[in-house]
């Protein structure tokens, strides 16, 4: 049901409060975001702003002497890939809010410019926000969106995955809101086929070096950077280990181009069940779950998807 | 293409050509070259293991280090560490700026102050 309420029945309190903001052009994310960057810095809270550099200079001269107690991060920088940010998140987060001082962050991980594949994996990464921090310690996390510049499919698939939607001056709960639960089920949206030429291989235990000449062949024929190729080629090396050691024991391989983009698809017939695969920096000493993990660090993009008859890995490396 | 090394048989120099190879050098060295993969990391495992049975090592010669994964990179911090703990430091040569990369995001400088020493000379990945 959707409930309006006024910020002074303060409904984020003591948990994490994911917030949609609704605005209008750049004037009116200033106009819109200021206040809520000034009541934290007021009341003595942490404030992390991961905007686009545009939007960090203008909320500085906004701000002006209160700026300096807010940090400022690129979007660009922090999750052009992003399966990053809720790590980036995270480490907030365990800065400040898990010992009791409460936070809140501004995070836009959705512009205009975000190609389709990239916009699915922010949506994906909106949803994946309220597993991650839902039932831990309590903080506000503020993603706007640019009604004038996005598809209304992008607003209203907002509306689902925050709890709280920020629209004009009021502030409701959302009634479409698609809980952490309902986001941690398997990530089971298709994957367009891809269009154009395809190479393919399939591999076992005796074949990673295969993999790994493959891969490196068709990124250097794509025209990849010597340490884009590396990159690329220890990301598929990790996504075919976890096809050995979780998915069966074997795999396919295929690659193709679009665009300036290649792409370096994984497919086994194991499932991936944690929601949260790839956007958990591995602690010391752990045995597995590096593989995802570094694919996102090392990779523009990394789309998953778990079927009930295996699972897939894209990997994404632009040139 | 298999290539699973056999056990090693000398702790001074244990691998198969189109493997990986470690063997130990002059002055408390010891050399890690060829492909590190989870096929052949445990081997590689093994073979540090007796070398370190067998010598003083201080440094880890990575110069002949093609590719790491992530299991073949806790290889060699495990390595590392058993230096350090030994003589409280450790030298690292010839580590490519791939392996110095990869070191930084697994975080293994953080328990690990490794010196790294040379020029990171080339990428370090398979071809």
């Amino acid at each position: 049901m959707t409930m309006a309420m006024t910020p002074e029945a303060q409904p984020w309190a003591g948990i994490f409060s994911h917030e949609a903001l609704f605005y209008a052009g750049l004037t009116d994310f200033i106009a819109r975001t200021t206040p809520f960057i000034r009541e934290g810095v007021n009341a003595g809270e942490p404030v992390l702003v991961v905007v686009n550099a545009t939007k960090i200079d203008a909320l500085r001269d906004e701000l002006g002497p209160d700026a300096v107690d807010v940090r400022f991060a690129d979007m660009a920088d922090v999750g052009s890939n992003p399966a990053r940010i809720i790590p980036a998140w995270k480490e907030f987060v365990s800065e400040f809010a898990a010992a009791g001082y409460p936070a809140r962050g501004i995070g836009e991980p959705i512009w205009a410019d975000r190609t389709p594949d990239e916009l699915v994996e922010c949506e994906r990464h909106e949803a994946l926000l309220n597993v991650a921090f839902t039932g831990g310690a309590p903080w506000r996390l503020m993603c706007p969106y640019d009604v004038t510049a996005l598809d209304p499919a992008v607003i209203q698939e907002a509306g689902r995955n925050h709890r709280f939607l920020f629209t004009n001056d009021r502030f409701r709960e959302s009634a479409f809101y698609r809980d952490a639960d309902e986001a941690a089920k398997p990530f089971d949206k298709p994957l367009p086929e891809p269009k154009g030429a395809l190479r393919q291989m399939t591999f076992d235990v005796s074949g990673l070096d295969g993999v790994r000449l493959f891969a490196a062949a068709e990124a250097t024929g794509f025209g990849l950077d010597a340490m884009r190729i590396d990159d690329l080629v220890l990301a598929v090396n990790e996504i075919a280990t976890n096809s050995l050691r979780h998915g069966g024991g074997s795999g396919s391989l295929r690659t193709w181009r679009t665009g300036d983009t290649l792409v370096c698809e994984v497919r086994d017939h194991g499932r991936i069940e944690e929601p949260l695969v790839g956007r958990e920096r591995p602690v010391p000493d752990q045995e597995g779950g590096y593989g995802l993990w570094l694919a996102n660090q090392l990779c523009d993009l990394v789309q998953i998807r778990t079927f009930a008859d295996g699972s897939v890995v894209r990997l994404h490396m632009s040139r | 293409m298999g290539r699973r090394p056999e056990s090693p048989k000398s702790a001074f120099h244990a691998g198969t050509p189109d493997g990986p190879y470690v063997r130990l050098g002059a002055g408390g060295s010891l050399a890690i070259s060829g492909e590190i993969d989870c096929a052949t990391s445990g081997f590689v495992e093994s073979a540090l293991v007796e070398a370190f049975k067998q010598a003083d090592v201080r440094l880890l010669d990575l110069t002949g280090l093609t590719f790491a994964d992530v299991s073949g990179m806790r290889v060699i911090a495990a390595a590392a560490q058993t230096i350090k703990d030994a003589h409280g430091r450790v030298q690292i040569r010839g580590a490519s700026s791939t392996f110095r990369r990869l070191w930084l995001l697994l975080k293994l400088g953080e328990a690990i102050s490794a010196d790294f020493v040379g020029e990171a000379v080339g990428t370090g990945e398979a071809r």
